[in-house]
């Protein structure tokens, strides 16, 4: 046997320096962006990118493991904002708006942050066997990202062209949408095509998200996305029409109006309902695979890879880490005024145990279908901590912090990790700096929204609605609250929901009650958009195979991800300089 | 008959969705739980559940028992066969071999029997089928990195992994043979 000559490169300074620089960047530039837009972006695929381009490029040594590296320390960091974006400033817009009063001290939020960051790995690491070795759920992101990892070390560039095809097909797609020159009132409008043409009505939404990158889920997806595409077709052409014929739908609506009563007082909290009720049922059924999965975290023998090392985070850390988060979680609500000790304590025993599902539930729809249903579970973050709180909005949004923070850390992770397992990267060491880096995140994110809040006249009101950065997503968050202080909660379509998505995941189809929750919770038009790429996948595996799907389709779709994802984020920064 | 108990459970579970997706200003948990359609939306869909189950584990040991080249057992079988004959010659083969064997193992025998995975899943006993996906996913990896230590130009790192790869698909064997 050959003899090993220089070590493989995996876990090195330059890949934390690197990945930590970046990830720091991008979780200022998304934070921004965010305020700015009202949409996050991913930052794996951007930094994948530039580590290749600085590890292999200019260091001239790098690897594709120590790519893996880098990109899941970027994006772990990245992710981190997306969570802070979504929950803290409602709580600055609220006190501008008279709604409560704020003393604006971040320490809480920031441990809060921090408890969210370290639980969404813990949570999530003894998952991993479970998604991606039992499930083997899809993970397209993960996928694009592998695709663009391995197209720079093969010497075969068969796959780096339709990777760079797809690309380009995307971005000048995605160019082509923004740019505003194909939009026809009432038929192409805001990225969706109305195919209606007043024969179907305007409350079954005849309409397609026109994002290749939607379309590109369902292409890697195939069968395995295609009861997403049903759940959708019965919530929107089955159950619309039958409560229209019905006359459940209030009267002197118009079709488009019946669609958002629909969607509003119906489809979305039931989905949510089923998401959870599926998670929950899922979760119990996976039993087995999860118990086997601790099992090998306290083998360390039996899962020690060859010249590898330690294959998965020590079982001890997962513990500490776990009852260290748990301590900060009590102790960031017990900071906020009016929470007694009492209540601090409930908050923090139920916290992380919804926190654990909701970063479960995250993970399993974005492993499915690249979609994360961060504002849903955001929703009954703040419904379930508004009633153990006594309707304390400032001490729930500590929660939300966490647990948006949690479950973008997860859902990242999952992705980061498949990427890991199509590379052959060791788990371990993703897990670890994932652990150990991404509470940077929290830091820099709370104090980017804090320096733009500042940014405003007389030092404060620098975002939110009339403002240059009208925080949508906030926006968002702030109308939930405020319909929550008037108890209009639908607990009987929760309920109701739930029972429905634990039947739905008793299934032998694996998945079934998250994905059909999920696609009664989205709009129909990216249900749609996913369905055509599911159905063209199964459609080409059938006449050119399975050969032919994951050596041309796959790096094909990977590229229109990551071309609408690359130009979105240009649009992005376009849009903000120059306006 | 089992499209029948799928019929049944998808019916029942339409009727049920619909029925709670009814929304009044003043409808509670208890009226939609209550309501004639949802009670027996559920009642049909669970039915149709037990009754699908319970073909599945019939249906799937007889497919399993047809011993066809997709069988997930069989792949097993061939892929540490492949291996055994990758591991004879990769001292001999240059780094365009040795990756193309790599792939072709995963073209012919891995993705197919993660397709076929639940045939063999569904009649095992959930925590050794736990085990075999674990052991199977080990070997699989050991592949993946095999493949980027070549591609990345450290062939004799990725050499050095086939044999654990083979080992982890040869304790799937005695995993299936229990």
């Amino acid at each position: 046997m050959s003899t090993i000559t220089k070590p493989y490169r995996e876990l090195t300074f330059a890949a934390i320096f690197l990945g930590i620089i970046q990830g720091i960047i991008l979780n200022l530039a998304f934070v921004y962006a965010s305020l700015k837009l009202g949409f996050s972006i991913g930052g794996s695929t951007v930094a994948a990118i530039m580590g290749y381009a600085l590890l292999k490029g200019v260091l001239g040594k790098g690897t594709s493991i120590e790519n893996n590296i880098n990109q899941t320390i970027a994006s772990g960091i990245n992710t981190v904002g997306t969570g802070i974006v979504f929950t803290l400033p409602a709580l600055f817009i609220l006190n501008a708006g008279g709604e409560i009063q704020f003393d604006f001290n971040l320490v809480p939020f920031i441990i809060a942050g921090i408890a969210g960051a370290f639980l969404g790995v813990v949570v999530i690491v003894p998952l991993r066997k479970q998604m991606i070795e039992l499930d083997r759920l899809r993970f397209p992101s993960g996928v694009a990202v592998t695709t663009i990892i391995r197209s720079g070390s093969e010497g075969d560039y068969s796959k780096a062209k339709l990777l760079a095809i797809g690309f380009a097909i995307s971005a000048v797609w995605k160019l082509l949408m923004v740019s505003g020159w194909l939009e026809i009132p009432g038929i192409l409008e805001h990225e969706e095509f109305n195919f209606g043409f007043g024969f179907i009505p305007q409350y079954m939404t005849p309409a397609i998200y026109l994002s290749l990158m939607n379309v590109a889920a369902g292409l890697l997806a195939g069968r395995g996305g295609l009861s997403f595409f049903f759940g959708g077709l019965i919530a929107w052409w089955v159950i619309s029409p039958i409560s229209v014929g019905l006359g459940w739908i209030p009267t002197g609506m118009d079709e488009v109006a019946m669609g958002g009563f629909i969607y509003g007082k119906m489809l979305r909290p039931l989905g949510i309902g089923v998401l959870i009720g599926g998670a929950l049922m899922g979760t119990v059924m996976c039993f087995p695979a999860i118990k086997s999965a601790l099992r090998s975290l306290a083998n360390v023998a039996s899962t020690s890879g060859a010249g590898t090392g330690r294959d998965e985070m020590p079982f001890w850390v997962l513990i500490a880490g776990g009852v260290a988060a748990v301590a900060l979680f009590f102790t960031a609500t017990y900071m906020m005024s009016g929470v007694t000790f009492f209540q601090a304590v409930l908050v923090a025993i139920v916290g992380p145990i919804w926190l654990a599902l909701a970063a479960l539930i995250v993970a399993q729809a974005t492993g499915m279908t690249d979609i994360s249903p961060m504002s849903g579970m955001a929703l009954i973050t703040v419904t379930i901590m508004m009633f153990l709180l006594d309707k304390n909005i400032a001490a729930a949004v500590v929660v939300g912090v966490a647990v948006c923070v949690a479950i973008g850390q997860g859902a990242d992770m999952m992705q980061d990790l498949k990427t890991g397992f199509m590379l052959g990267g060791t788990p371990f060491k993703q897990q670890i700096v994932q652990f150990f880096v991404t509470w940077i995140g929290v830091v820099v994110a709370i104090g980017a929204v804090y320096i733009l809040w500042q940014g405003g006249p007389n030092g404060q009101g620098g975002f939110g609605p009339g403002t240059d950065l009208p925080a949508p997503q906030a926006g968002v968050l702030v109308g939930i609250i405020k319909a929550l202080k008037t108890g209009n909660i639908p607990m009987d379509k929760y309920m109701a929901g739930g029972l429905i998505g634990a039947v739905l995941s008793l299934a032998p189809w694996s998945g079934l009650g998250v994905l059909i929750g999920l696609a009664m919770y989205l709009p129909f038009s990216i249900t749609l958009g996913y369905g055509v790429g599911c159905l063209i996948q199964m459609y080409l595996e059938k006449t050119k195979g399975k050969v032919f799907t994951e050596h041309k389709l796959v790096p094909f779709a990977a590229g229109l991800i990551i071309g609408e994802a690359i130009t979105g984020i240009g649009h992005a920064a376009f849009e903000i300089f120059a306006k | 008959m089992k499209n029948l108990s799928i019929v049944l459970y998808f019916a029942g579970l339409i009727i049920a969705i619909v029925s709670a997706a009814h929304y009044t200003d003043t409808m509670t948990t208890k009226d939609i739980m209550l309501s004639p359609s949802f009670l027996i939306g559920m009642v049909m869909s669970i039915g149709g559940l037990i009754w699908w189950r319970s073909q599945i584990k019939t249906v799937q040991s007889d497919l399993l028992l047809e011993e066809s080249e997709d069988s997930p057992h069989i792949l097993i079988t061939s892929i540490t066969k492949e291996l055994h004959d990758l591991v004879a010659k990769m001292q001999s083969y240059e780094r365009e071999d040795w990756l193309n064997h790599l792939m072709r193992i995963q073209d012919e025998f891995i993705i197919r029997f993660n397709d076929q995975r639940h045939q063999l899943l569904n009649t095992m006993n959930a925590e050794e089928g736990s085990e075999l996906m674990i052991k199977f996913s080990y070997g699989e990896r050991m592949l993946n990195r095999a493949y980027s230590c070549s591609a990345d130009g450290h062939h004799d790192e990725g050499l050095h992994l086939a044999p654990t790869a083979l080992k982890s698909f040869e304790e799937c064997l005695i995993i299936l043979k229990k």
